[in-house]
């Protein structure tokens, strides 16, 4: 797969505070979610990425651009959508986008053509010559939404974009999200804490630290990526679930939770333990009625990264 | 219930109105620092019901010095140039002319425009100007027009919507009524070319100096309303404070410029190329010959180089401030 972004030892500090400490990752086309708990380095290279905060040492290579030498052409293809509400006094949503469309190069009329497009697909289309100051939490996302591809970039960059939303706004963001990504083949970089989101959206992800990487790859694999040891669940009929339990304590296995499943933990590749787990069913006259691995979500995998990155550091 | 949860269905719209692409040209970088100044200019005249006000009334004087102009006539022994300078030079002056080299000066221009149209202006410079910066970072948008714009881009788009907003108060009635005030007195426009560019340079070189000056304090100061006033009461204790200063050595006229009033009166005559303002009376009552092309004291060349270092100084400070603009302000 193709990266559009490649970063190589990108170093930025903030007088004698290093935010980003020889930050490396590649970002894929596709969706990719940027995760890393607050102060991280997580907006501080997007703005790298966009030239805003110029970096010390590094590199950064966008598509077949070098940063920050081709950063006015990089400009032009990346929409951005900030953490913050961005307002400006007294404007409609239609002349904020339009205002923006034109800063990123469009033309008066291709500007107005473009924001009334991307205000009516995410879904604003009626409240577009309101005053947006007094939009809701939701409806300003959207509309930092229309402002970030209003210009039609090869890659968004998307920090929190369904912060602060109700439920219902936040689903429809994350559906516009997953259509711009599977259906319009853009490229997303989405910044979040809300690791469900990644989870409903990306498909890969990078999870950063103290300015550092501490994982990368597709989700599906990082999902997968577990210790040796797995945590199965089984459950049983044609006897009692504490007797299964307590046989298989004695037959070595290290159960970790009995209630309407016996949750234990097995050696990924160990054949014989899987084939005894049956022969003590059948011993017994019980049937193994479901066994499952348990499915780690990425919140799981990102508590364990980063704990084990914090121990490290 | 919030508006979006009105929303019947999640998805319905993505179904009615899916995403196009966009596959038309990209205009050049500056076409959109001009797009920048139109958009600042618009919302500028759209943000402040006040400044709305004071223009209409900036707007209404100006008409009646316009009238004068066309209307009036001069006596023999006035000397039309002299008439003229005076004028222009204290259409910015706070209180009345301290400086004229005409005892003409009350004529046409100078009664609509020097009695009391400074303090107007003043005023609504600022509330123009001082909104430019501070909205922005209120508003938080600093970070969006920099992810499009280059931060040179950004502030030239800012100091060029100011220095046109300035022009359209100065330069503007400056020019129509000296016009019609040449015409009116049935002189050649040709043999003033000097007296309107004279204007013009004029123009220009204040709407930079207080064009910026507006522009640092909206940067330094987080609210528009705080930049506006600090920038009035420069002006107004600037002059109060200069007169006062000067009061305390009347011979030494290089304190004429300690007053940002003083000095944008002297300012206009210099670019105007009147160095030889004359006998006047300063507030002792005291016969004054102030001459600024005389090798003694004051100088025209002083007072360009004072109107360089406000330029300087200022565009520094500006230029330092966005260009080490904190993550915070973003």
């Amino acid at each position: 797969m193709k990266n559009i972004l490649v970063i190589r030892e990108l170093v930025k500090n903030y007088g004698s505070f290093l935010a980003l400490d020889g930050f490396t990752c590649n970002i894929p086309k596709g969706v990719t979610g940027l995760l890393g708990p607050n102060g991280a380095g997580k907006t501080t290279f997007l703005r790298a990425v966009l030239g805003i905060l110029p970096f010390k040492s590094g590199s950064i290579k966008f598509l077949d651009y070098e940063l920050p030498k081709d950063i006015l052409a990089v400009k032009d293809k990346i929409g951005y959508q900030p953490e913050v509400d961005t307002k400006i006094l007294k404007i409609s949503a239609m002349k904020y986008v339009t205002h923006m469309a034109t800063m990123a190069g469009l033309s008066r009329n291709a500007a107005k053509q473009r924001a009334f497009d991307t205000l009516h697909y995410v879904g604003l289309e009626e409240a577009r010559y309101r005053d947006m100051n007094n939009f809701s939490q939701g409806m300003m996302q959207k509309v930092k939404l229309a402002t970030a591809l209003v210009h039609d970039p090869v890659l968004l960059i998307l920090d929190e974009p369904t912060a602060g939303c109700d439920p219902d706004s936040h689903e429809q963001i994350l559906n516009l999200i997953s259509d711009l990504g599977s259906t319009h083949g853009k490229n997303i970089l989405i910044a979040t804490h809300l690791l469900p989101d990644v989870e409903k959206t990306a498909s890969s992800v990078v999870i950063m630290n103290l300015g550092k990487t501490v994982i990368q790859g597709e989700l599906r694999s990082i999902l997968q990526k577990k210790d040796k040891i797995i945590n199965l669940q089984i459950r049983v009929n044609g006897g009692d679930i504490n007797k299964f339990a307590k046989l298989l304590q004695e037959n070595d296995f290290e159960v970790t939770n009995v209630a309407e499943t016996i949750s234990f933990n097995i050696e990924r590749e160990d054949d014989k333990k899987y084939l005894s787990i049956f022969n003590i069913a059948r011993n017994n006259g019980m049937n193994i009625r479901m066994m499952t691995a348990y499915q780690q979500s990425l919140e799981d995998v990102f508590l364990d990264e980063i704990a084990k990155n914090q121990m490290e550091n | 219930m919030t508006e979006d949860q009105k929303k019947p269905s999640s998805t319905e719209y993505l179904q009615k109105f899916t995403y196009r692409s966009y596959d038309g040209e990209f205009q050049p970088r500056w076409k959109r620092v001009l797009y920048l100044i139109r958009f600042e200019l618009i919302s500028t005249w759209r943000k402040s019901k006040f400044a709305k006000v004071l223009m209409i009334i900036i707007l209404v004087f100006s008409f009646f010095s316009i009238l004068g102009a066309a209307m009036v006539t001069l006596g023999d022994d006035v000397v039309i140039r002299d008439v003229l300078n005076a004028s222009i030079a204290n259409y910015l002056s706070l209180s009345s002319s301290i400086f004229s080299n005409s005892d003409e000066y009350f004529y046409g221009l100078g009664m609509g425009m020097g009695m009391g149209l400074g303090i107007l202006l003043i005023i609504v410079m600022g509330l123009a100007g001082s909104g430019f910066f501070a909205d922005d970072k209120r508003g938080k948008v600093i970070e969006i027009y920099l992810s499009r714009l280059e931060k040179r881009e950004y502030v030239t788009g800012k100091v060029g919507a100011i220095v046109i907003y300035i022009n359209l108060l100065v330069l503007l009635p400056l020019i129509i009524t000296g016009m019609l005030f040449v015409q009116s007195l049935g002189e050649d426009h040709i043999d003033y070319l000097d007296f309107f560019l004279g204007i013009i340079t004029y123009s220009i070189l204040i709407s930079i100096i207080l064009g910026l000056f507006i522009l640092v304090l909206s940067i330094l100061v987080e609210k528009r309303s705080y930049a506006s006033l600090i920038f009035f009461l420069f002006f107004f204790f600037g002059m109060i404070i200069g007169d006062m200063i000067h009061q305390g050595d009347p011979d030494n006229e290089l304190l004429l410029l300690v007053s940002p009033s003083n000095f944008l009166v002297l300012l206009a005559y210099v670019c105007l190329g009147d160095y030889d303002l004359g006998v006047w009376h300063d507030k002792k009552n005291s016969v004054v010959n102030l001459n600024l092309d005389n090798g003694v004291s004051l100088e025209y060349l002083h007072v360009f180089l004072v109107a360089f270092i406000y330029i300087l100084i200022l565009s520094l400070i500006l230029a330092y401030k966005i260009w080490k603009t904190t993550t915070e302000e973003l």
